[in-house]
């Protein structure tokens, strides 16, 4: 299951909506070459359709198998992942961003303070304008004469607009005229039955699905171009529907939209519901051309319908491909302590998840650094895993030790440096401890780079631990700290128990144990990594 | 049934909106002809005006929705009956222009009106009476 965040939700839609919009450009340009274009209710129905998907699409992710498509280069990771991984090696927590080869660090705070701020400031000038022309549409039709009632559709004549337009609200269809046009018979129908057109487009309903798409990604362009274009399309549609009605004379029509715009120009539109001139100015002269041109062809519905099948199914691709751009991949407890317990469905070795396993858990997995280190432990790993196996087996081990190299050197069969405290091979012995267990170690040669030899000198090293401790857990902390640092622990504490010993810092490497727990979760459930 | 009442009270309460000039012009045919037919606006507004009957009778009925006219049912049609007088109409219209125009003071109107007219020795004198009486009360 991939992860689904409100974040990434939003992201995705803003990537598939900057999608919706270029397609809509595309499929108006193509068929403006067409000869005959496109019907425009078509390109309307395929327009609407893409805005349409673009809001659900991003939770298509959940379904998938896969996180994400996106190349790890290509993504940014979450800020909380990151200020939980102390390990990375940063001074304060903040935001990577990481794009190609190039990335850049932010302060956290400040970037996360600054964006919050930006879009709540954004989203409320929104809104108070949204709210503002709610009240001016309510007005206009709160103090407008009913002249016509059909139903559920009322035909109000207001003098506070110079425009015709058309509004919904739940079972109530609304075409409001300028008292102005009564006077003029014809003109009086023309604007009618265009703004009913709006009613039958169903324009008025989707005003609302517009509204909230600007209001939502009010600070993405490419969301109100597509809103302007599906709004123009409307418009083209209403046109080209009243074209086609024999009653209708397109010349009257014409003159109709140019009187209309002419006392438009007066005022302002008010923008909250579907107009007979829209924006007036260079659409209708585009939608007057588009009137006494040639006829549309209407397609046939199968070419639409596998038009607007391949358009959904780019956008849905996209969706996956962008399901997880901001990268949270923590484990919750009660995530770690599900696969613990199908990992020890097969194995004796107790795993042991508690809240220091999941936090170095976490600071393994869910930063790229932490990954990338994993990654590549593991990969090396499969140079040994076959050998090392073979002796675990051999000498009944659990094969649960093949986490400890991981932890110890990465799998790296790297030899000592300067310090002579510090280990080599890949289960990192140190040179007294080495030469316990029969390994040369002087200038000339070191056994502990014989991978054979120093995983034969472990296992002998574990199995007498486990038969001093009785525990595994003990055995791991007496292999990090010494089996007499443990038994000093257990008698000062009174306690045998490892977590309890960690608790009271009896400790060598800090979350050793916890570590080792944690590459051990990972070995058994590699996906954490994919 | 109360709600219903108190709804009516408080319409009845509510000014009259003001007229547009095409209403205003259908209003002073109704004004000066009496209750009549939609029909009969028709014919008066012409030669000057040429409406369709459905222009005619949608402005009738905003003139209904106003208040400014009732209708009553006469055969297959309807008779509109001005609801609101011509004088109290100029006394709202007046009222309106002093509070709007006038910033609320009646002397500065008359003032303009004086002013701005030429007012014929008749119509001056016919002014001064009616101040005359006014001032007796």
């Amino acid at each position: 299951m991939a992860e689904l965040t409100p974040i990434n939700v939003y992201i995705c839609a803003n990537v598939l909506l900057v999608l919706a919009s270029a397609l809509l450009d595309g499929l108006r340009a193509v068929s403006s070459r067409l000869q005959p274009p496109m019907a425009y209710r078509h390109q309307l129905r395929l327009g609407q359709a893409m805005a349409l998907a673009a809001l659900p699409l991003p939770l298509l992710g959940s379904f998938s198998g896969r996180s994400s498509l996106l190349p790890q280069t290509a993504q940014v990771w979450s800020a909380p992942a990151l200020r939980d991984a102390a390990s990375v090696p940063l001074t304060e927590p903040q935001a990577l961003v990481s794009l190609g080869s190039s990335s850049a660090f932010l302060p956290l705070d400040v970037a996360s303070r600054v964006l919050t701020v930006l879009f709540a400031a954004g989203l409320l000038v929104v809104l108070a304008r949204l709210a503002r022309d709610a009240a001016a549409t309510a007005r206009i039709i709160g103090g407008a004469q009913t002249i016509r009632q059909y139903r559920s559709a009322r035909i109000l004549a207001s003098e506070q607009t110079c425009v015709p337009f058309s509004f919904w609200l739940p079972g109530r269809h609304f075409v409001v005229v300028p008292a102005a046009l009564v006077l003029s018979r014809d003109d009086l129908q023309l604007a009618i039955r265009h703004e009913a057109q709006h009613h039958r487009q169903h324009d008025t309903k989707l005003l609302y699905l517009h509204q909230l798409l600007e209001a939502a990604f009010f600070w993405n362009p490419a969301v109100h171009r597509l809103a302007r274009q599906l709004r123009e399309l409307q418009e083209f549609a209403c046109d080209e529907a009243l074209g086609r009605q024999r009653s209708v004379s397109t010349t009257d029509y014409c003159q109709c939209l140019l009187r209309v715009a002419e006392a438009a120009t007066q005022r302002r539109r008010a923008p909250l519901h579907a107009s007979l001139v829209g924006s007036a100015g260079k659409l209708l002269k585009r939608r007057i051309e588009a009137l006494l041109a040639q006829p549309a062809a209407y397609s046939s519905r199968s070419v639409v319908l596998s038009l607007g099948a391949a358009l959904l199914t780019l956008l849905a691709t996209t969706a996956l491909a962008f399901t997880s751009t901001i990268h949270d991949r923590r484990v919750s407890a009660r995530e770690a302590a599900q696969m613990a317990a199908l990992a020890q469905r097969d194995s004796a070795f107790p795993i042991v998840v508690n809240d220091s396993v999941v936090r170095e858990l976490n600071r393994l997995i869910s930063t790229p650094d932490g990954r990338a280190s994993l990654q590549a432990g593991l990969a090396r790993m499969k140079e040994y895993e076959g050998r090392i196996t073979a002796q675990l087996v051999r000498h009944g081990m659990p094969l649960e030790l093949l986490a400890v190299p991981l932890v110890e050197s990465g799998y790296r069969n790297q030899p000592q440096g300067d310090d002579p405290r510090h280990g080599a091979g890949l289960w990192m012995f140190i040179a007294p401890m080495a030469r316990n267990f029969d390994l040369r170690v002087d200038a000339d040669r070191d056994d502990r780079l014989d991978v054979a030899a120093e995983t034969d000198a472990a296992i002998r090293l574990f199995s007498a631990l486990h038969r001093q401790f009785d525990d595994w857990g003990l055995a791991l902390l007496g292999y990090n700290a010494g089996s007499q640092d443990v038994e000093r622990a257990m008698i000062e504490t009174g306690s045998c128990d490892v977590w309890s010993l960690i608790e009271q810092g009896h400790e060598n490497d800090r979350g050793y144990v916890p570590r080792v727990m944690a590459a051990i979760l990972i070995l058994k459930n590699p996906s954490l990594l994919d | 049934m109360a709600a219903s009442k108190a709804n009516k009270r408080s319409r009845a309460a509510k000014p009259l909106k003001e007229l547009t000039a095409v209403e205003l012009e259908m209003m002073n045919v109704i004004w000066r002809i009496g209750p009549c037919s939609v029909a009969q606006v028709q014919d008066s507004l012409r030669p000057q005006r040429e409406l369709a009957y459905t222009s005619v009778s949608t402005v009738v009925r905003i003139l209904e929705q106003k208040g400014y006219v009732t209708s009553e049912k006469q055969g297959r049609g309807h008779l509109y009956h001005a609801a609101v007088s011509k004088q109290s109409y100029q006394a709202s219209s007046l009222t309106r222009i002093v509070h709007h125009v006038f910033d609320g003071a009646p002397s500065l109107l008359v003032q303009r009106l004086l002013d701005s007219e030429a007012l014929a020795p008749d119509e001056l004198a016919q002014i001064e009476q009616l101040l005359r009486e006014k001032a007796k009360g």
